[in-house]
């Protein structure tokens, strides 16, 4: 069935689970000569929402693997449908790594929502960015007022992701060879010689890069007012300025914005340590604001 | 099949025109995989990638920085057929998995996935496993039928049974099992130490100066020879567990493994093989692979 350049499913693997009766459809679709893979979880009641969940990238992405798919499973059983995707060369899916770029995934965010509003029949939408995924999140709805987004612990501003990662891997690097890898500057040549850096053993090429340093969160989201759920994860119990300056921001732009601080987890450990774990209060509290969303409408 | 040399990319072209994903029921839970079938008619042997039962959050079927999708096309290109998985509790399979304990391997999982590949038409096959996933493989092998070759990756030798990886605190704590080994007097100097280094560390990350192999490691690897199954082990000088490796290899484990002449390979490559902290490292461990299963399939045809 084609959606414009998108056909599918082309191969689909389905379980219905036995106690909850929430069906998971693992996919592989074609869009633009490639394989996107996404996985849509479907209540066994009409759906009241549709969740995209858009994950982060780089170590963080299979740090985070797990919450992304505990939230699917849970918002399923509370009634939501939710779609995760794997954006174009990362994950299951193809597609050129190389020239990818977070406008790319936002694409491949919307086609998932495309194929999930076709197969539940749902035309209500959330998208739920987790770090750099919100500023995916955010180019996937800029301009478009009706979808509420939901920020988790999020990157407001793409240009200071980088240097993060990097920090990450020195840290990593320092810690298990005694050494640092690359300075920032030694990376950002390495970029501009090579058109990639290899960070962590993932390759950061140019593209990805420039649209990574170009992108801010509040500049996309800012543009139209509409519910947001903005949740810091972290150690200690005090607004990071950064989420207090994007919050302020959307709210002056007209937004709702519902901020919600969860502490006791580390988010630095979410680059290199096996030590994220399922946050059910991140879940819960995603859950309740979803509620008040229908009790909005 | 490799990328030309001074390219580290094993990303590059990657495509996924054979991928096919698949739910395995392993008793109460569903596992989930990705299928890579060649684009021609493949070749005898299919290839089972098993990860370790803690793989991160993101589960085998990806690996750190998606190595084992990288891996699987390109072991497809070269006409093996590749199932990637996670096990149960990690990626998307179904279940909980909150801790890294060696005294619980999943073989029941393994089992499970090779009856439906079996059942798919795939009765030649080769485990290749990575840390946790080179001891389950190292444990399933025996009773796995149709076993064409086996590769262990950076494969821990610590003992079954001596505590659980606490992976908030990321430090391993005893367990049960492990006190119990104080009455076995096999485990008893291994237990008694384990507990000292954990007095010592509390707190902080521990290390284990276990100075012999495991009766159990030894039998299971030593079968895999017996039965005259190619293998190969493959370290990185950089991995945490290589330096306890090396002392192993100069006792009883080097006399089980010379005993294997022929059939046994060990490869250590430069770098963080454990981890693939780099493209260099994934190309290279990539490149050694695909040697390794030429060698493997040509050996066992013969």
């Amino acid at each position: 069935m084609p959606i414009g350049t998108l056909t599918y499913p082309v191969r689909t693997a389905t379980r219905i689970d036995e106690t909850n009766h929430v069906r998971e459809d693992a996919m592989f679709v074609r869009r633009d000569g490639s394989d996107l893979f996404c996985v849509l979880y479907r209540p066994q009641t009409p759906a009241r929402r549709t969740v995209v969940l858009c994950p982060s990238f780089s170590k963080e992405a299979g740090m985070l693997y797990r919450l992304e798919v505990d939230a699917a499973r849970a918002f399923a059983v509370r009634g939501y449908a939710a779609v995760r995707v794997h954006y174009r060369g990362t994950g299951h899916s193809g597609g050129d790594r190389e020239t990818a770029t977070l406008r790319n995934w936002a694409d491949d965010a919307k086609a998932a929502a495309d194929i999930a509003t076709e197969l539940t029949q749902s035309g209500s939408l959330a998208f739920c960015g987790i770090r750099a995924g919100a500023l995916v999140a955010g180019l996937a709805v800029a301009g478009d007022t009706a979808i509420p987004v939901a920020l988790w612990e999020p990157v407001s501003d793409g240009r200071r992701y980088f240097p993060a990662f990097v920090r990450a891997q020195n840290v990593f690097t320092l810690a298990t060879q005694g050494r640092l890898t690359k300075t920032l500057d030694q990376v950002r040549l390495e970029i501009e010689t090579d058109g990639y850096a290899d960070v962590l053993g993932f390759p950061v090429y140019r593209a990805l890069y420039e649209s990574l340093a170009a992108c801010r969160l509040w500049e996309n989201l800012a543009s139209e007012a509409r519910s947001i759920l903005l949740v810091q994860v972290g150690v200690r119990n005090e607004w990071k300025a950064e989420h207090v300056a994007l919050g302020d921001v959307l709210a002056a732009a007209g937004s709702r914005v519902e901020r919600v601080m969860i502490t006791g987890e580390d988010p630095s450990k979410w680059f290199v340590i096996a030590g994220a774990q399922s946050s059910a209060r991140l879940i819960e509290t995603t859950l309740g604001w979803l509620g008040r969303l229908e009790g909005a409408r | 099949m490799t990328a030309p040399v001074g390219t580290p990319r094993v990303h590059d072209n990657i495509e996924a025109p054979y991928d096919t994903p698949l739910w395995v029921r392993a008793g109460s839970e569903m596992l989930f995989g990705v299928l890579t079938t060649p684009a021609g008619p493949p070749r005898q042997q299919a290839v089972v990638l098993v990860a370790p039962h803690f793989a991160g959050a993101a589960g085998g079927a990806l690996e750190k920085n998606y190595f084992n999708v990288a891996l699987a096309r390109s072991l497809a290109k070269a006409g093996f057929r590749v199932f990637r998985y996670d096990m149960r509790g990690t990626g998307d399979s179904t279940g909980m998995e909150r801790e890294f304990n060696l005294g619980r391997l999943h073989t029941d999982g393994l089992f499970a996935v090779v009856a439906e590949l079996r059942r798919r038409g795939m009765d030649k096959l080769v485990l290749i496993g990575k840390c946790g996933g080179a001891r389950t493989v190292a444990a399933a092998a025996r009773r796995v039928p149709g076993l064409q070759g086996a590769v262990l990756i950076s494969m821990p030798l610590l003992p079954p049974g001596m505590g659980t990886h606490d992976l908030n605190h990321d430090r391993i704590r005893p367990s049960v099992g492990m006190l119990l080994g104080l009455l076995d007097g096999r485990r008893r100097l291994a237990v008694l130490r384990a507990l000292w280094a954990w007095l010592r560390g509390t707190g902080r990350r521990m290390r284990w100066p276990f100075p012999r192999v495991h009766p159990t490691i030894l039998r299971q690897v030593g079968d895999l020879i017996r039965a005259r199954v190619p293998l190969l082990l493959l370290w990185g000088n950089n991995d945490g567990d290589y330096a306890n490796f090396v002392r192993a290899t100069k006792g009883a484990l080097g006399t089980v493994l010379a005993q294997g002449r022929a059939c046994v390979q060990m490869r250590v490559l430069d770098g963080n093989v454990h981890e693939w902290t780099s493209l260099r490292i994934q190309q290279q461990t990539v490149a050694c692979l695909e040697k390794w299963m030429e060698h493997a399939a040509s050996g066992r045809r013969r």
